[in-house]
């Protein structure tokens, strides 16, 4: 029995093939698998072609996986624009339209064994049993169920409940696809058998959801009543979600008339005394950067979401890239303060959003949280989110006592001053992005400036003992090691995973706190490794860069980094680890691989 | 930067407003305008509508930009918040601190730089949304605070302190407002407190988006001959066009037209603007027959002033239109905002 599955779908935008990838993975997902799904698309709205990429797995998974085990491809021009995100080999089962004619031998996918390739009826099925060849891709369900036993009643129930509203006819007619799929897969049974082992549903199956709902639920929970933002692509979400949600607990939203109005609605409100959040892509980023500057300076709370896609500029705008990381650390004029985080998974962008609100209020500072393309808009199975892990915090607000002489930046010893909001009698000030002394007027001494800045960033102090914004995984006294961000960290979960099964002792290090660099958590996690590398998404390499700034790294930890869209593999990084591990032994190589 | 803190004189005679405030309690810092600035007149026209509209200084937020206009916030209510945030950006600031409390008075403070330049699509959405708020654009032609470079409302023609001459189209914030649909428009001349001082009552009474156009000259910049914003041109050109009283609801409304009166517009806080006196067949309800009326006189170079148009009810005010709760946000006790688990979970069951 097989525990992981990976099915890769291709097809032009009618053929239905993103559909049957969501009925498969909520039916995995009901049925008890850890289960991710991936959707591509050409850059067009209707039309183009499409995949999607389904992998359920019966432990838990933490990328989409790698070489294909079952490729569908409706269409074999369609199938092959997706390149290297459906990437097949020897073992990969192909299933296509027997209607195409082409010999197993002469498939167009380099690699696939002749004898892997399955030709079925498809659209003769789907017009025999619903009377139209729409119904394409619920007989691809009916094969797959059938040859790899994933989730056939699960199924059954989820095309019942999608078809409920249409007429008695088109329900049966989808139900007689699906039956005719699973009977053809019976009559041609697979030699050997490659078929998923079941799924545990002891808890009630699980939840499926992406990053940017996650976000969203989050920002709720953590008590977020203001959204302000401008739709892009891929966080738009974000938006979507609270502009359903957001009003039921008193919210409010704004869908602004550009990004700067988007961030300055948010942070008027959290000047007005809520908590608020916008959320946005690259380019949306570059146009918020100076309410950033001014967030920092007022000293108020603020989440700024950053959903990553390739860049510069339009870039690549449905695609994954961690090449924001300069960007969220630095790009401001003056010293401006704003820690950033990222989260890893669908999971964890809760934990991530919470926290970001968290720190914000207690900090009185904007914080950015860095999410990106491939974890905020795949569907991923969870258990259901436990919020009693969580405390909610809120900003310290004047007492009776200090609202006798307000002095809204009055030096602390933690650097917070108690935040007023308009509204709050005796509590008024003049808030700007001019430096100012401690009751607000503003100020061009130098000397003051200096205090100022000092003040601010030492707000940020508590952030260096905060280990639980970082998680570390596998051998403590390991000397090989990987430390990865993002969606990266999913991948690098799963490297260690083989690392380990191969004997290696290894660990991993997965920051949630990005900036600024706890450096004391990397040097004792780096303390005795003798080869390293850093995992991340970006040409430049930036989170390696950003830690040479601030550590001094062991000469065998260097970067492994490339630029976005097609995700890592597990193997890959588990061999290049393998690879500058190995001469290392002799002690000659280390320091022309270093950096 | 200099900021200097008035001291506090009280005399006897000064009256005192139903919360027992006097003028003084509505004056803030020194100003640090030159000596002369238009903007300080308007200053005092804003203290005086907010002391004789018996505002608690306490719940209005002041919000500006970046420029000349936008320092002056923190020269009225000492005791209100402000926030002088960035360059054009200030509208949005506005919307969210509108969102969030919507007790609050909000009053914008800014220059023909920050909303007709840089931030004309932000002022341009805050009218599109009809946020409640009093906006003062302090319009002098000039970027002041940079030494004198023409902005957005620079008439063509008029002449910079060395004597070029501007060669490009200017912009009317009035009908620019008229166009976006904005629900109270009208323009004044700093000169002329007393046409300034009931408009601004009428549009701290406004529900929804009021817009205030001031012609404020600059006098270190702008107040030469050959320009069209000095003082001695705005004097010639003026033309108080529109007459109107403000009557504050807790008045009694007597039903019987005062004499002269053309017409009456009732506020959605139980005030009344008075219109005493327009010119004939003008009628300030009819955004149409407005904008005609301007093209038609502003041709000749003439500046006609006073409560333009006015119609509280053209467009929901930005909460009317969202249905956003009558508490404010800020109000909200966190446990009742707080969704609590029962509700997450049955988001997450949405999610299976």
């Amino acid at each position: 029995m097989n525990d992981d599955l990976v099915i890769g779908m291709a097809g032009s935008g009618g053929d239905g093939v993103v559909s049957a990838g969501e009925a498969l993975t909520s039916a995995a997902a009901a049925a008890g698998y850890h289960v991710i799904m991936t959707k591509s698309f050409g850059s067009q709205i209707r039309g183009g072609e499409s995949s999607c990429r389904v992998r359920a797995a019966t432990r838990p998974i933490h990328g989409c996986g790698g070489t294909l085990d079952v490729a569908v491809a409706l269409s074999w021009s369609d199938f092959l624009k997706f390149g290297a995100e459906l990437p097949v080999g020897p073992d990969t089962i192909v299933v296509h339209d027997e209607t195409t004619g082409v010999a197993p031998q002469d498939i167009p996918l380099a690699g696939v064994s002749p004898e892997n390739v399955l030709a079925a009826p498809i659209g003769a099925m789907s017009l025999e049993a619903a009377g139209t060849e729409r119904a394409r891709n619920i007989v691809v369900l009916g094969l797959l169920a059938g040859w790899f036993g994933i989730a056939a009643e699960a199924l059954r129930r989820g095309i019942a409940k999608r078809y409920a509203k249409k007429s008695a006819g088109v329900l049966e007619g989808a139900e007689r696809a699906f039956d005719a799929g699973m009977q053809h897969a019976a009559r041609h049974p697979l030699d050997p058998p490659r078929a998923l082992a079941r799924g545990d549903v002891a808890g009630g199956g699980k939840l499926l959801t992406d990053g940017n709902d996650m976000c969203a639920a989050a920002a709720i929970f953590a008590g977020c009543r203001f959204f302000g933002g401008y739709p892009i692509t891929p966080s738009s979400e974000i938006m979507q979600l609270l502009s359903r949600e957001i009003w039921k607990y008193g919210g409010a939203l704004l869908q602004a008339e550009d990004e700067i109005a988007g961030i300055g609605a948010a942070l008027g409100a959290s000047f007005a005394g809520k908590k608020a959040m916008t959320a946005t892509s690259g380019p949306g980023m570059s146009l918020k950067t100076e309410i950033l500057g001014l967030a920092s300076i007022a000293e108020l709370p603020l989440v700024v979401v950053n959903v990553q896609r390739g860049g510069p500029s339009t870039g690549m705008p449905t695609k994954s890239e961690q090449a924001d990381l300069f960007q969220a650390a630095f790009s401001a004029h003056g010293d401006v303060v704003r820690p950033v985080l990222a989260p890893t998974c669908v999971a964890d962008t809760f934990d991530v959003t919470v926290h970001a609100f968290n720190l914000a209020e207690e900090l009185q500072t904007p914080v950015v949280v860095l999410s990106d393309q491939e974890i905020a808009q795949r569907k991923e199975s969870l258990d259901p989110i436990d919020v009693g892990r969580f405390t909610i915090h809120e900003r310290r607000t004047p007492t009776a006592e200090e609202l006798h002489d307000y002095r809204r930046f009055r030096f602390t010893e933690d650097g917070v001053s108690p935040l007023s909001h308009p509204g709050m009698a005796g509590g008024a000030y003049q808030g700007a992005g001019i430096e100012h002394g401690e009751a607000g007027s503003p100020t061009s001494s130098g000397a003051l400036h200096a205090r100022m800045n000092e003040k601010r960033f030492h707000k940020l102090d508590v952030l260096q003992a905060r280990r639980d914004l970082f998680q570390v995984e596998g051998d403590a006294d390991a000397d090989l090691a990987l430390i990865a961000w993002g969606s990266t960290a999913g991948v690098c979960r799963e490297a260690l995973e083989i690392l380990r099964a191969e004997g290696r002792r290894s660990k991993l290090l997965v920051p949630w706190l990005l900036y600024p660099v706890a450096d004391d958590v990397y040097r004792s996690f780096l303390d005795g490794v003798r080869a390293g590398l850093v995992v991340e998404q970006s040409y430049q390499g930036q989170l390696f860069r950003v830690l040479r700034m601030y550590v001094d790294l062991p000469a065998g930890v260097r970067s492994f980094a490339r630029s976005g869209a097609n995700p890592f593999q597990p193997r890959e990084i588990a061999r290049r680890l393998q690879e500058i591990a190995t001469p290392a032994r002799d002690g000659a190589v280390v320091a022309q691989l270093h950096g | 930067m200099s900021y200097i803190r008035k001291p506090v004189a009280r005399h006897p005679s000064l009256r005192a407003n139903a919360l027992g405030l006097t003028l003084r309690d509505y004056e803030g810092a020194m100003s640090t305008m030159c000596a002369g600035c238009g903007h300080d007149s308007i200053t005092a026209a804003i203290v005086r509508a907010f002391h004789e509209t018996d505002t608690p200084p306490y719940m209005v937020a002041k919000l500006s930009g970046i420029g000349c206009s936008s320092k002056t916030p923190t020269y009225f209510l000492s005791g209100a918040h402000g926030f002088n945030s960035a360059h054009g950006r200030m509208p949005a600031i506005a919307t969210g601190a509108a969102a969030a409390n919507r007790a609050l008075t909000l009053i914008g403070v800014s220059g023909d730089g920050d909303s007709l330049s840089i931030g004309i699509g932000q002022m341009s959405h805050a009218i599109r949304r009809n946020v409640n708020m009093l906006y003062v654009l302090e319009n002098n032609g000039v970027y002041g605070l940079t030494k004198g470079q023409f902005s957005a409302s620079a008439d063509p023609g008029s002449k910079s302190k060395r004597g070029e001459p501007n060669t490009q189209q200017s912009i009317d914030p009035v009908l620019l407002a008229l166009s976006l649909g904005a629900t109270f428009v009208a323009r004044s001349f700093s000169g002329d407190k007393d046409q300034l001082v009931p408009i601004l009552k009428a549009g701290l009474a406004h529900r929804g988006f009021a817009l205030v156009d001031v012609v404020s000259p600059c006098v270190t910049f702008n107040d030469h001959d050959g320009s069209t914003k000095s003082y001695l041109y705005t004097r010639e050109h003026q033309q108080a066009a529109i007459e109107m009283s403000f009557v504050p609801h807790r008045e009694e409304i007597v039903a019987q037209y005062a004499p002269g009166t053309t017409r009456e517009v009732a506020m959605h806080d139980g005030s009344l603007v008075r219109f005493s006196k327009v010119p004939d067949g003008y009628d300030p309800t009819d955004r149409r027959m407005v904008m005609d009326w301007l093209l038609e006189h502003q041709r000749s170079g003439a500046i006609p002033t006073g409560l333009l148009f006015l119609d509280p009810d053209a467009n929901p005010e930005m909460h009317a239109a969202s249905k956003t709760p009558e508490m404010p946000l800020t109000d909200m006790p966190y446990d009742k905002l707080c969704p609590g688990s029962a509700a997450l979970d049955a988001l997450q069951r949405g999610y299976r």
